[in-house]
């Protein structure tokens, strides 16, 4: 029995969790900035397909604006930085509670919604805020592309690598802690059947407007990252394609599992990447790829290793 | 105050864009209604037909004519492609129908990605345009149009009004309502579930291709030219209720109407807040559309 | 209650377990009003309810299925919370699916699963849709001796069926409803009568 200490174990036992402490030795014995770079790419879009996973996986809701609250965090961590001199060690976490303030506003116009008319809902409210930013050029410069300070004064790579370590390592820790708690069986109660849910006393309401706060507002740290690792913004980070990318991340890496994702896109992000020159080649894989597991194998990687390390599902 | 001059070629702007809106809203608002397929792959749909017509028009010089029905039926045969390649084997593979329609959404998205950048690896990120069809200008009520406007918003008028004689009269057009209404009532009666998914689906992709080669010299051919008509036959779509082809036209009215007056009253860029706004009330109040359709209980899985 | 397809017997349901809300007049669970109110707060005040087509977590196994409801609406600790859970099981034989993804169950399992969350609930009373529908003749005389004991043990229940026999042999009184509307309240012997006399109306 005891379902709950069970899985709580299983938080320290989680493949996504080895993978990221034996990258914490990875800087030590390769210092290649290009390598350091890819990875660095790979954990930022790890993060952000955990944290989607958490929505779709859980109360089964796709939020297809998803890029907006990324990109909504790096702008205001970094239009603080331009125009207040606030630190981008503050500027982050100011962007991580607006995108999540969002995030919960976003909560309740999806609440009644499900399915398709919950991700179109999602979808047009992200539109909507990438629209202003990008018509707003008076504060976010629009396409031009907003300048942003960095984190560091140092063209190094490894400060960069450890900062987003840091934070992949938090928010898996902290969105396992909250799947595995009574709140996660709430949020996949409400997932599979609402109704059910509410007849057993379950307040959908107030679940999914908590579960699109805590998702949005990781999008939105990390969004205060790569504006401060990448130094420059545009509209272009909050574009549905951005979604599309975490979204197949998040799916290849097997819905509900939360670390699928990550190890995903560390699969995925360094091997493609390689293929650069082929930005085109790079999204028909992502296209192929979306399809196959669709059709084909819906359970994505968390559920094949499930099947190869017969472990059962509540303690993957 | 607008002057007279100006309200009237607002207007004229805005029933162009209504009739391409509703060229391309019917197709996707059709794969909805019988297939229960979100298509977020529509735009690109739209896409291989500009790039078919600039290909016959200007590659192989053939007539304008020629060139927009080359596009209506490459995108036939391409829509029937993909049905049968990817749809088809999908439906014989979800055993839960519960699943169906978000499964098939992503799968449209896979295709969008797959679509547009096989394209770009084809024939490049470069804008393929044409001046004109036809060359020329129209005077009306003291306004110049461009014939080419004129003959898009002909097309596409009579595209639609041809594929909904098509639907209410002809037997094939009957048995895709019937499959629209209940897919096994359909079934027990007879009817070919297979061969009907496929031929909506070419033909949803055929009305799409045709208004993306109609308006070629007013949107050139470039890969990722889909996402506004995607955009606009969404907020067409979500507007009238899913799956209500018949109201198509009166969504794609009010849509366009908004969007060019508001691009006139605050600068081009803002026009898209509006129509999001608009579709975001309904969503929030009214879900099943302005018009209501019955699809909407399978819609919400 | 009884009453012929289309009655309304399903939308009475979900009115008084908060899913719809009356378009007029009230609905009191003892001196609480509860009309207009949601219904995990309906559940919250200790009225379960199953659903007419069997409704559940499928990919939640047949324990966390248990412990969705104890867990949302009870305060005791975890361990107390997986105690009942055992206890549930046991008392509805479903022990050995303790593990199992509900998705997985028969159908006349999935009933007893819905059965036990409401049973976690701790309700004070349990209304069943259409309890024995589509249940095999075997398992139907399980449920009977659940319910009686459950009865007997303080719970009140009111059950929704066309199965004319379960709700005679069950029942302290019947409601027979059509059109929305009650048209006959009493004990099963008095209602039997008057049942013969509206057979020829209700044609079921
Ligand atoms: N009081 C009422 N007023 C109007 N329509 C009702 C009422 N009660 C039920 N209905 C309608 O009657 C139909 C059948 O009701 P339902 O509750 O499913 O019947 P039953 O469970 O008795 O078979 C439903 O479409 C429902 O909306
Ligand atoms: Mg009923």
């Amino acid at each position: 029995m005891q379902y709950l200490e069970k899985i709580k174990e299983s938080n320290y036992t989680n493949p996504g969790l080895a993978v990221l402490i034996a990258l914490a030795f990875v800087p030590l014995f390769i210092s290649d900035q290009y390598v350091l770079q890819l990875l660095i790419s790979a954990m930022m879009f790890g993060t952000l397909a955990m944290a989607f996973d958490f929505t779709v996986g859980f109360i089964n809701v796709v939020n297809f604006g998803f890029a907006a609250f990324w990109g909504i965090g790096g702008y205001t961590s970094a239009l603080l930085a331009v125009n207040l001199g606030v630190s981008p060690w503050l500027g982050i976490f100011v962007g991580m509670a607006f995108s999540a303030f969002l995030g919960f506003l976003v909560g309740f116009l999806t609440l009644r919604l499900h399915g398709i008319f919950a991700a179109v809902m999602a979808w047009f409210t992200g539109l909507g805020l990438m629209s202003i930013v990008t018509n707003w050029t008076g504060l976010t410069r629009g396409p031009l592309g907003l300048m942003s300070p960095m984190f560091f004064a140092t063209m190094d790579r490894g400060p960069y690598f450890y900062v987003i370590l840091v934070m992949a390592a938090f928010s898996l820790l902290a969105l396992l802690a909250i799947a595995n708690s009574k709140i996660g069986l709430f949020f996949r109660a409400i997932g599979q059947d609402e109704d059910a849910a509410k007849a057993s006393g379950v307040n959908p309401t107030w679940y999914r407007v908590l579960n699109f706060t805590v998702s949005t507002g990781i999008a939105g740290l990390i969004g205060g990252f790569y504006a401060h690792f990448m130094g420059i913004l545009t509209p272009s980070v909050m574009q549905t394609s951005q979604t599309i990318e975490i979204m197949a991340l998040a799916y290849v890496g097997g819905r509900g599992s939360i670390w699928g994702s990550l190890i995903a896109a560390l699969i995925f992000i360094p091997v493609l990447t390689y293929l650069q020159p082929l930005m085109e080649l790079r999204l028909i894989i992502y296209g192929l790829v979306l399809i196959g597991v669709m059709i084909f194998y819906p359970g994505g990687i968390s559920a094949l290793y499930r099947r190869v390390f017969q472990v059962s599902k509540s303690e993957g | 105050m607008i002057s007279g001059q100006t309200l009237a070629s607002l207007l004229v702007a805005a029933i162009v864009r209504a009739g391409l809106y509703t060229l391309s809203a019917t197709g996707l608002s059709l794969i909805f209604g019988v297939m229960n397929v979100p298509n977020f792959a529509h735009g690109e749909l739209y896409m291989i037909g500009a790039y078919i017509a600039v290909f016959t028009f200007s590659g192989l010089n053939l007539p304008p004519l020629v060139a927009i029905l080359f596009a209506a039926v490459g995108g036939f045969i391409i829509g029937a492609a993909i049905e049968k390649s990817i749809f088809y084997p999908l439906r014989k593979r979800s055993e839960r129908r519960k699943l169906w329609i978000m499964n098939t959404f992503l799968v449209t998205v896979g295709l969008s990605l797959l679509l547009k950048n096989l394209i770009q690896v084809i024939a490049g990120t470069k804008y393929r345009g044409i001046d004109h069809y036809w060359q020329g200008g129209l005077d009306l009520a003291g306004l110049s149009i461009s014939v080419d406007r004129v003959v898009g918003v002909g097309i596409a008028i009579i595209v639609v009004i041809a594929f909904w004689l098509f639907l209410q009269k002809t037997t094939v057009g009957k048995a895709i309502r019937a499959t629209a209404q209940d897919e096994v009532g359909a079934k027990v009666v007879g009817i070919n579930l297979d061969n009907i998914h496929t031929l909506t689906f070419a033909l949803s992709a055929m009305l799409a291709s045709i208004a993306g080669a109609s308006l070629l010299s007013l949107n050139p051919a470039y890969p990722t030219m889909g996402l506004m008509p995607l955009f606009s036959s969404w907020f067409v779509v979500i507007l009238v209720g899913l799956g209500n082809i018949a109201a198509v036209p009166v969504g794609a009215l009010i849509i366009s109407l908004i969007e060019t007056f508001a691009a006139y009253g605050f600068g081009s860029g803002w026009q898209r807040l509006f129509s999001l706004a608009l579709i975001i009330l309904i969503l929030l109040f009214k879900p099943r559309g302005l018009f209501g359709s019955d699809v909407k209980g399978i819609w919400e899985r | 209650m009884i009453g012929p397809n289309g009655a309304g017997k399903t939308t009475f349901v979900n009115v008084i377990t908060g899913l719809l809300s009356p378009n007029s007049g009230s609905v009191k669970l003892g001196e609480h009003e509860i009309s207009g109110l949601q219904s995990f707060k309906i559940a919250k005040l200790g009225m379960g309810r199953t659903f007419q087509i069997t409704r559940g977590f499928e990919q939640l196994t047949v324990t966390e299925n248990l412990l969705v409801p104890a867990l949302a609406t009870k305060t005791t600790s975890r361990s107390e919370v997986e105690k009942k859970a055992e206890e549930i099981m046991d008392f509805l034989l479903i022990k050995h699916l303790a593990k199992e993804l509900s998705v997985n169950l028969s159908g006349g399992q999935k009933k007893l699963l819905e059965l036990g969350r409401v049973l976690m609930l701790d309700p004070s009373i349990i209304v069943l849709d259409e309890p024995f529908a589509g249940v095999h003749p075997e398992l139907r005389g399980d449920l009977h001796d659940h319910i009686k004991e459950l009865y007997r043990a303080g719970k009140s229940f009111l059950i929704i069926s066309h199965d004319m026999d379960s709700i005679f042999k069950l029942s302290e009184r019947v409601i027979v409803f059509d059109q929305g509307k009650k048209l006959i309240e009493g004990p099963p012997d008095e209602v039997r009568e008057e049942e013969a006399v509206l057979e020829a109306y209700l044609g079921d």
